[in-house]
């Protein structure tokens, strides 16, 4: 029996575990007790995520496309076939899509494979886009906030604000600490359309109507600062929100009230916080709130998968270099060519991931590398996305496991999973964590740096490392914040990232504000329909499904549910569990009415993970040109039960 | 009969023990965990520690284990396991020999889980008592400890430059005639002392679980839906507790398989795994009919099965032996002693006695 440390590849906590193999391989994990990310607790995902590496269904060799058929190649072969065929298009017709799952060192190879190899600043990974309002409001704050803050400030904060936060599953060690500071009388600001788990511990809940967080905030500063502009008058914010005049002033009474404030919100909801204008106006929030006296402010924006925030500081995004330096900024391109050993590097910001499919779909872009498959999740329009990626000439994908990603592309790389692969995370906290290699890599799966780099050595570009320590060095001599990042340092500052962002955005706060527009409901269609992201992102992750336990939880909610609060559902005559009739202005579905408290009145949930099924009756989602983000329709609708 | 073990000694006395030795360990970032065969310098001695992160039972029923692996071919082919080894757990603390005794007699009742039996049958217990219980360590609550009276093979109590030795069962006698010189008779005021010491032990717990409320509370119903409610929205279901717990025993049962080779025989094992009764596949029936499809009753439902006057009279026991564990683990402080204080207080905030 042995245990060995390393760090869970699910969510952005990225909590501390050790490992416990024998001859059989990998049989199990004991959360760390002594860590302060996840002090002894791992939530459902983090307890089986050894299973998937007992898990025998995946892709073990390169497969290749040759003479139209499909077939497993030798990996030099396939080297020197897709160096050929990278080597035929210019590089601005050449994408590259990385994932949140990558290590530090896989994705600062992506940023490094696309700018210096290929010579573009097409590379994005799924899921990016939702961070980048983030990333403003870190520019646009000032000293004495700490974003992002510990899980342990939290503790230390006497008011917690937790915006559109959902359910306690989503994020676990930040809930856990929620739940112990109310437990040790702490005080809870819950701004929250959901009336989740956390409501009844709330000292305050407010549920404002669907999208109009950023005008509830906008409303809350006003009280606070009579200078800023609110173009409503108060009844017009009471209909609007639905939040009454007395409650907008008892949050601002007990926001007052606070001397360390800790505001948290989920940077992936899509009813709240991912929007750019909810950020700008927490942020305009906060300033108000230091000037009011507030000593202390924590952030703590909670981000879903495991390494989001290192793909993005690595440089995983059009316009980033790794550091979070933008592309045109002249010191750091320079400083990264002299390092990388070429000329120049691509100045203009290149294409998002949205941008890019769309691009493959005029005929722009003609060749496409996806690393891992978090691509499946966030288009989830599956004819779309196989129509599209039937459109891409060369097509090459580095992959765990089969899915339609694998299906469509020309050559496969076999890609190494959680436990075979090293190298280091970036946790919602900003933490560095260690991720080690604690099983034997199943066929001849690699990391994608390295197989990024046996591509680039094949099309004659010498790339190499011994290990992805080495990455890691090379990395810290390119970006000086990261110098003296320590990552085995699990509980001192040495392993915290800290940026100050001095370009990027204008920091221009905009002022006007709108009523968000929604679908009117009506006696033939009493509720409105939305979607959102419930519970654990499970069908986001491939990585989950392998896994014998998650799946079979998973497969629970496997047919569309519908999610109503039980006086709701009964008043409709539903049943909880039962099947029922889902009925929009565009047509009917069958679906599964769940009652689930925390779904206010008037109002029915369509998990995102069932939206594709039912996007006949739902609507079509648009893509977010500004921010890159998907946007799903509101419609109204009725429901009722079948037999 | 009593007997002493210098601590000079006791290196000597691990080494000479035959089969697999697992005893805690300290590791760089200061958990402490069960290892197999460590150099004897790196084994804790009783006060550099309170427990480790996981029970040492864990070693017979593990997270995962295969059961069998087989071959299809025509006729299957069935391998099962290696024979286990002895094996010899030094170190163990007062509460995890309890679960022990407990699991043995909960694998052998009705249908006899081999793989835990024969294993059991060759392990050895040496226990240490505790005198310094962690702060949340409530097992006098629970006879679960801090000294035993039944159920260790060895029981050893420190006494500084010595370790007083007790003998609780056959095994444990068996071992130390083998090894007659590493021990020597103790004497006979060290009896009393030990019982003081057992006394003054009791006085240093830092937590209290009413257990006897709890089973009360529970059999008679006393609960409101209220409190249950107001409990179960603080659990997120991660299943921790259940993992953790020493004398929880669920488990689910898998198949893997290889990729079929060429010759299409398909190569396999199947393997048992830890189930949680929080998990909301766990109560899931073949029909897809889910009797507990609600956090709430699957949260009460734990808790009735741990403490419900029913399960006592079944088991023998309530189902707890106060290590603790699931304090550390549990994401919404809705642990054993939390809840079990929640229900004798019937007020939600502030539950657990310091
Ligand atoms: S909270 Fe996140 S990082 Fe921690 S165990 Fe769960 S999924 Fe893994
Ligand atoms: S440890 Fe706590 S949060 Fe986890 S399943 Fe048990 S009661 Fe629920």
């Amino acid at each position: 029996m042995v245990s060995m440390r390393t760090t869970c590849g699910f969510c952005g906590c990225g909590c501390g575990l050790y490992t416990v193999s024998d001859d059989n391989g990998v049989i199990g994990v004991i959360p760390s007790d002594a860590d302060p990310v996840n002090e002894g607790r791992l939530c459902i995902r983090g307890w089986h995520v050894y299973q998937p590496l007992r898990n025998m269904d995946r892709i073990f060799r390169p497969v290749a496309v040759l003479n139209g058929s499909k077939r497993d190649v030798d990996y030099t072969d396939a080297l020197s076939r897709v160096a050929e065929g990278l080597k035929k298009f210019p590089p601005n017709q050449i994408g590259i899509i990385g994932s949140a799952t990558s290590t530090n060192e896989d994705a600062y190879l992506i940023a490094k494979f696309g700018r210096a190899v290929i010579g573009t600043n097409h590379i994005d990974f799924p899921g990016r886009s939702r961070l980048m309002p983030t990333l403003m409001m870190l520019r646009l704050l000032g000293e004495g906030v700490s974003m992002p803050c510990t899980f342990a400030d939290l503790m230390d904060a006497d008011l917690l604000l937790c915006i559109g936060i959902g359910d306690p599953n989503r994020y676990p060690q930040a809930s856990a600490r929620i739940f112990k500071a109310v437990v040790e009388g702490g005080h809870l600001l819950l701004i929250d359309t959901w009336h989740s788990d956390f409501a009844p511990y709330a000292s305050l809940h407010i549920s404002p109507k669907p999208f109009s967080g950023a005008l509830l905030l906008r409303a809350l500063a006003g009280i606070l600062d009579s200078t800023i502009k609110v173009p409503f008058a108060d009844e017009q914010i009471s209909s609007i929100t639905g939040v009454s005049s007395e409650q907008l002033r008892a949050a601002a009474d007990l926001l007052l009230s606070s001397k360390r404030l800790a505001a948290v919100y989920d940077t992936a909801s899509l009813m709240h916080m991912c929007s750019p204008q909810c950020v700008y106006e927490l942020a305009r929030l906060i300033k108000v709130l230091r000037e009011r006296g507030v000593e202390w402010c924590g952030i703590l924006p909670m981000v879903e998968r495991c390494n989001s925030n290192g793909a993005l500081r690595m440089g995983v995004a059009p316009m980033l270099l790794p550091g979070l330096k933008s592309v045109t900024d002249n010191e750091t391109a320079q400083k990264a060519c002299s390092l990388w050993g070429i000329d120049s590097l691509p100045q203009d910001v290149g294409m998002g991931v949205a941008q890019m499919l769309s691009a493959i779909e005029n005929g722009e872009l003609k060749a496409l590398i996806i690393v891992g498959d978090d691509l499946l999740t966030d288009v989830p329009d599956e004819q779309r996305l196989k129509k599209v990626l039937s459109k891409v000439e060369l097509l090459i994908a580095i992959s765990a496991y089969r899915s339609l990603l694998t299906e469509a592309a020309h050559f496969v790389f076999p890609r190494a999973i959680w436990g075979e692969a090293m190298g280091t995370f970036v946790n919602m906290e900003g933490r560095m964590r260690c991720l080690e290699k604690v099983a034997e890599r199943l066929g001849e799966a690699r990391q994608e740096w390295q197989v990024l780099c046996d591509i680039a050595t094949a099309m004659g570009i010498k790339l190499s490392y011994s290990c992805s320590d080495e990455v890691l060095d090379e990395l810290k001599r390119l970006v000086p914040e990261y110098a003296s990042i320590e990552p085995d340092k699990i509980s001192n500052s040495a392993c915290l990232i800290r940026e100050r962002l001095s370009h990027l955005f204008d920091g221009v706060m905009h002022e006007e504000i709108a009523a968000p527009e929604l679908p009117l409901v009506s006696d033939e269609f009493p509720l409105l329909l939305l979607v959102e992201r419930y519970y654990l992102p499970w069908h986001a992750d491939t990585l989950a499904l392998h896994s014998s336990t998650l799946w079979r939880e998973f497969r629970l909610r496997f047919t569309p549910h519908v999610f109503v609060n039980s006086v709701q559902g009964h008043s409709l005559g539903l049943r909880d569990g039962m099947p029922a009739l889902l009925k929009t202005p565009q047509g009917s579905a069958r679906v599964t009415s769940v009652f689930n408290e925390a779904v206010p009145t008037g109002i029915a949930i369509l998990p995102e993970m069932f939206f594709a099924q039912l996007r006949g009756v739902v609507g079509q989602e648009k893509f977010d040109e500004l921010t890159g983000t998907i946007v799903y329709p509101a419609t109204v609708a009725a429901m009722e039960r079948t037999r | 009969m009593a007997l002493l073990l210098r601590k000079e000694r006791l290196d000597d006395f691990l080494q000479s023990l035959d089969g697999q030795l697992a005893a805690p360990v300290r590791l760089e970032h200061g958990e402490v965990h069960f290892a197999i065969n460590p150099p004897v310098e790196q084994i804790l001695q009783d006060s550099d520690y309170v427990n480790s992160t996981i029970s040492p039972v864990a070693l017979l029923f593990p997270q995962t284990e295969v059961l069998f692996k087989f071959k299809l071919n025509g006729k299957p082919q069935i391998e099962l396991p290696k024979e286990p080894k002895p094996l010899i757990i030094f170190g163990i603390r007062s509460c995890d020999v309890a679960a022990m005794r407990y699991l043995e007699m909960f694998f052998s009742r009705k249908f006899i889980d081999t793989p835990f039996v024969e294993r059991a049958e060759k392990t050895t217990l040496i226990s240490v008592a505790c005198q310094r219980p962690g702060r949340n360590c409530f097992c006098p609550c629970c006879a679960g400890g801090p000294f035993l009276e039944e159920g260790h093979d060895l029981q050893l109590v420190d006494f500084g430059d010595a370790f007083l030795v007790e003998v609780g069962s056959e095994k444990g006698m068996r071992l130390i005639y083998a090894r007659g010189q590493f021990f020597e008779p103790a004497p006979y005021e060290l009896n009393e002392q030990r019982n003081k010491l057992a006394e003054e032990t009791l006085q240093k717990f830092e937590i209290a679980s009413h257990m006897g409320t709890g089973v009360r509370k529970l059999t008679s119903r006393a609960v409101s839906d209220e409190l249950w409610r107001m409990m179960a929205a603080r659990c997120i279901e991660c299943g921790g507790c259940a993992f953790v717990c020493p004398l929880c025993t669920c488990f689910d049962v898998v198949d893997h398989s290889l990729p079929c080779s060429s010759n299409g025989v398909i190569c396999g094992w199947r393997e048992r795994c830890w189930d949680c009764c929080q998990f909301a596949g766990y109560s899931m029936e073949a029909a897809g009919v889910n009797p507990r499809p609600d956090k709430v009753s699957r949260f009460k439902r734990r808790f009735y099965h741990k403490l419900s006057y029913f399960y006592m009279e079944m088991d023998g026991r309530v189902g707890c032996v106060g290590c603790g564990r699931c304090i550390q683990v549990c994401f919404g402080v809705v642990d054993m002693p939390a809840v079990v204080n929640t229900l004798r207080e019937e007020k939600l905030l502030g539950a657990r006695l310091r």
